[in-house]
């Protein structure tokens, strides 16, 4: 992800020209509100913790580094907003319940004998169920297809870091989805 | 495109089903609520400077032996109040000429850039000193703070390297930093 205008166009915001923003802001609303969705399990929190995030980037993009990816300058912001957000409460399992809910799936009665549960839902339940920290780096190799390199910037980790959280969150995705794998 | 090999079937499912898992949709009114939160940045130096370089300055002549000079130079510059000025006819503050000077013998322009010019070069061109690789301008400043920059053959940014008071711009360079005071602080200080 990221495009080669990218720098034109931060430069025209930080020459003053602030309406140059939207464009950042609509090229990447989605995955970020997406990122919030699942970090946070419910609509409004993810409305105002999506704005938080570009707001904050656009506070600090005289630090953002040129030659970078925008994009994972922008979802680190977002993350730390996310983890500072649920600092010192327990983690959301009301956010995650709605996820599950909004998958439609219970595993308990929907376990096939055999084989792995695969469909496009049931992944979507089964990512509530893993560490966040593994779960977006799921998310972005795959989903948001970026590179391992995108995904460590994302994520603020070393390239082999963020290779071995895709690894062992694939790995816990099938644990979860494989017969008995849910607990 | 996988980058590497998944162990097993399952595995590559999931990864698939991970890519084409169904997105929720941004609020239309996401993008409002965050363009109506923000305002214009300030341009920095820096940003001024690329600005007049991709401008009215982009033709003018760059040496690309300049960086390499720049190291070996021997940088120097003097800062010298040289008293209040006369009051000029559009005027009634009170002004001090400031003398600028700076040592690059391999420059071929050297102009200076400053909060009291709104960072334009315009009309702000030092010229050759009486000795050679000295460069000299004389500016009428207020009192009050002042913060500059020289720009070396229209396209190096730099601080005044004998100034002692230095900032950053916000943008990973620095500034210098001129205070001058008032004739009333001045005649304090000789009381």
């Amino acid at each position: 992800m990221g495009r080669s205008d990218e720098n034109g166009i931060i430069d025209d915001i930080l020459s003053g020209d602030s309406h140059a923003y939207a464009i950042l802001v609509r090229r990447y609303q989605k995955p970020i509100y997406n990122l919030m969705i699942r970090m946070t399990g419910n609509n409004e929190d993810a409305f105002d913790l999506t704005q938080d995030t570009f707001l904050r980037a656009y506070e600090r993009l005289e630090q953002f580094r040129r030659g970078k990816s925008f994009f994972s300058w922008l979802y680190s912001i977002g993350m730390n907003l996310a983890k500072d957000h649920f600092r010192g409460v327990r983690r959301s399992r009301v956010g995650l319940d709605a996820l599950s809910r909004e998958a439609e799936f219970d595993p308990l009665h929907n376990r096939q004998p055999t084989d792995v549960l695969l469909d496009a839902q049931k992944v979507k339940w089964a990512l509530t169920r893993i560490p966040e920290d593994y779960r977006e780096a799921v998310v972005l190799r795959f989903h948001e297809d970026l590179s391992f390199k995108e995904v460590a910037d994302c994520l603020n980790l070393s390239l082999s870091g963020a290779k071995m959280r895709v690894h062992r969150g694939l790995a816990m995705l099938k644990d979860i989805l494989s017969p008995g794998g849910d607990k | 495109m996988m980058h590497y090999e998944h162990k097993d079937e399952d595995t590559r499912r999931i990864a698939g089903l991970v890519a084409t898992m169904p997105d929720a949709q941004p609020p239309d009114d996401l993008i409002n609520a965050v363009m109506s939160r923000i305002r214009p940045h300030r341009p920095s130096l820096a940003m001024r400077i690329k600005r007049l370089l991709s401008g009215r300055l982009r033709g003018a002549p760059v040496l690309a032996a300049a960086g390499g000079f720049l190291v070996g130079a021997l940088l120097m510059a003097v800062l010298i109040p040289l008293g209040p000025a006369p009051e000029t006819g559009t005027s009634s503050r009170e002004t001090h000429d400031v003398l600028f000077t700076i040592f690059m013998p391999g420059a071929t322009s050297v102009d200076l850039v400053g909060s009291f010019n709104q960072w334009d070069p315009e009309g702000f061109r030092l010229s050759r000193g009486p000795v050679h690789g000295l460069w000299q301008i004389t500016v009428a400043l207020p009192p009050g703070r002042h913060s500059y920059s020289f720009i070396v053959d229209n396209h190096e940014a730099m601080p005044d390297p004998k100034a002692p008071i230095k900032e950053l711009d916000g943008f990973g360079s620095m500034n210098s930093v001129l205070i001058l005071e008032g004739e009333e602080h001045v005649e304090k200080r000789r009381l």
